[in-house]
C-alpha cells in the first residue's frame, strides 16, 4: 500500500463512524433521564411502596416477569405469582400493574417512547381509566440515580 | 493455525462436558433473572375438574331469550358488527334444523325444526383445530377445555377451516371500537386473531360457573366434570337421549343436548 492512500482510508474510515453515531449525534450524548410518574392514588394509599419485587430487578427485568407471567396464567393456569419475600400477586398485567400503575402515558409510557420500543400489550390488555385526583407534580430531572435508568419518585 | 483431527475431538467432548453442567453450578450471573423467586400457584378458589362439560336442555331454551349471549359477550368484551362477515361470536342463537341437520325430516314439526339451539365451542376430546394450529395457539388444557393463548395467534386461520362446527371467529378489523362497554377485567383481541369460547377458564380460576351457566334464567345449561358422576353435567344427561354435534366426525364434542 502506497503510504498518500492511507489518509483516504482513515479519512473514510471517521466519515463512517460519524455516520453510525449518527444517532447519538442526533439525538445528544446527555440526554434527560425518563422520569416516572408514581405518585397515582393506589400507590399513594400502599402502607409500603414496593413493587412486586424489587424496584432495580422490576426497572431490568419487568418485561421477562411479564413475559413469565403471561406463561404461566395462559399455558398452565397458575394465576398467583409467589415473590420472593412471599406475598401472593395475581400474575395480571390489567388488574395488578395497572391498578399501582394506573396512568400508563406517565409510567409505561415515559420509558418506551425514550428507548423506542413500541411493546403491543395494550393491543388487548385493556388500561383502566385512568383516575387521578390530584394535580400532577411537575416532572423533575433527578441526577442522584445517575445512568440511564429511570428516576422513580 | 494448525489443528489436528485429535485436538478438534478433545475440544468437542470439553464443550459437550461444559453443556452438560446444570444451571444450579453456574454463578449466579449467568442464571435467569428470575430464579430463585419461588414461583407460582394456582388460586384456592379455583374450580377443578378431570374433564369439563356442557349439557344443554333444549326443552328448557326459550326462543325468545339471548341472555347467555349477551352475559358471554360482555364478560369477554366480544364486539359486535353491524356487517355478517365480519361478525364474531363465542355463543350463537341457531335453529334446531341447522345445528342438527341429520334429525330434520319431512314430518318434523316447523316449530320444533325451528326452535332455538344455542352453538359455542364443544371443546372436542379430539378437537381438529388443535392439530392444524402452527404455532400452538390453540392448546388443550389438562381439563379439557380448549383453549386460545391469543398471544401465540397469527391469524392464518387454519384453526376457522379445521373446526366443523363454526365455532370460532376472525378479528378482520379492530374489535375496540365495535365493544358496546369494555370490561377491563378481561382482554380485548386485536385485529388479526381469531377467538372462540373458552368455558370461562378465568371464571373457574376464581371459582365462578361460566358466565352463560350463571346467566341462564331457566337454568337450561348444566355445566361440570364429565368424569365425576354426580356432577351437575352428568346429571343433566343421565337417562337422557343426547344429540351431540357432527359425532361421525370423531372430534368427541363435550357439549350434550338433551331434548
Amino acid at each position: 500500500m502506497k503510504g498518500t492512500d492511507r489518509w483516504k482510508i482513515f479519512a473514510g474510515l471517521a466519515v463512517f463512524l460519524a455516520l453510525v453515531a449518527l444517532p447519538f449525534w442526533y439525538g445528544g450524548w446527555d440526554r434527560p433521564t425518563p422520569v416516572l410518574d408514581l405518585d397515582t392514588p393506589a400507590i399513594r394509599q400502599l402502607p409500603e411502596r414496593k413493587c412486586v419485587e424489587a424496584t432495580p430487578f422490576m426497572r431490568a427485568n419487568h418485561m421477562t416477569l411479564l413475559a413469565d407471567w403471561r406463561d404461566a396464567a395462559t399455558r398452565d393456569g397458575r394465576r398467583i405469582y409467589v415473590a420472593r419475600d412471599g406475598r401472593e400477586i395475581e400474575a395480571s398485567l390489567s388488574g395488578t400493574c395497572l391498578r399501582c400503575h394506573s396512568d400508563k402515558t406517565r409510567f409505561c409510557d415515559r420509558c418506551h417512547d425514550d428507548a423506542g420500543v413500541k411493546p403491543a400489550c395494550w393491543d388487548c390488555h385493556v388500561v383502566p381509566e385512568a383516575r387521578r385526583e390530584a394535580p400532577t407534580v411537575t416532572p423533575r430531572l433527578t441526577e442522584e440515580q445517575g445512568g440511564r435508568a429511570p428516576v422513580s419518585r | 493455525m494448525h489443528r489436528s483431527r485429535r485436538d478438534f475431538l478433545k475440544l468437542t467432548g470439553i464443550a459437550l462436558i461444559g453443556a452438560a453442567v446444570p444451571d444450579a453450578l453456574l454463578p449466579a450471573a449467568l442464571a435467569p433473572a428470575w430464579a430463585g423467586a419461588p414461583g407460582y400457584r394456582a388460586d384456592v378458589r379455583a374450580l377443578k375438574a378431570a374433564r369439563w362439560g356442557m349439557a344443554v336442555d333444549l326443552a328448557k331454551c326459550r326462543p325468545d331469550c339471548t341472555d347467555c349471549i349477551a352475559a358471554c359477550h360482555a364478560a369477554h368484551n366480544v364486539p359486535f358488527f353491524d356487517r355478517p362477515k365480519d361478525e364474531i361470536a363465542w355463543i350463537r342463537r341457531e335453529t334446531f334444523g341447522r345445528i342438527f341437520p341429520a334429525q330434520v325430516h319431512a314430518h318434523l314439526e316447523p316449530r320444533r325444526q325451528a326452535g332455538p339451539v344455542i352453538a359455542l365451542c364443544n371443546h372436542c376430546a379430539n378437537p381438529p383445530c388443535i392439530r392444524v394450529c402452527p404455532t400452538g395457539a390453540t392448546f388443550r388444557r389438562p381439563d379439557g377445555i380448549v383453549m386460545m393463548d391469543y398471544h401465540r395467534c397469527i391469524g392464518c386461520r387454519f384453526c376457522i377451516a379445521a373446526c366443523p362446527y363454526g365455532a370460532r371467529s376472525m378479528n378482520y378489523r379492530d374489535p375496540r371500537p365495535f365493544i358496546r362497554r369494555i370490561d377491563p377485567g378481561f382482554p380485548t383481541r386485536t385485529k388479526g386473531v381469531v377467538e372462540k369460547c373458552n368455558f370461562c377458564v378465568e371464571r373457574l380460576a376464581v371459582g365462578k360457573p361460566p358466565a352463560c351457566v350463571a346467566a341462564c334464567p331457566q337454568k337450561a345449561l348444566a355445566f361440570g366434570d364429565l368424569e365425576a358422576p354426580g356432577s351437575a353435567v352428568r346429571r343433566a344427561i343421565a337417562g337422557r337421549t343426547v344429540l351431540r354435534r357432527k359425532p361421525e366426525l370423531g372430534t368427541e364434542p363435550q357439549v350434550f343436548y338433551t331434548l
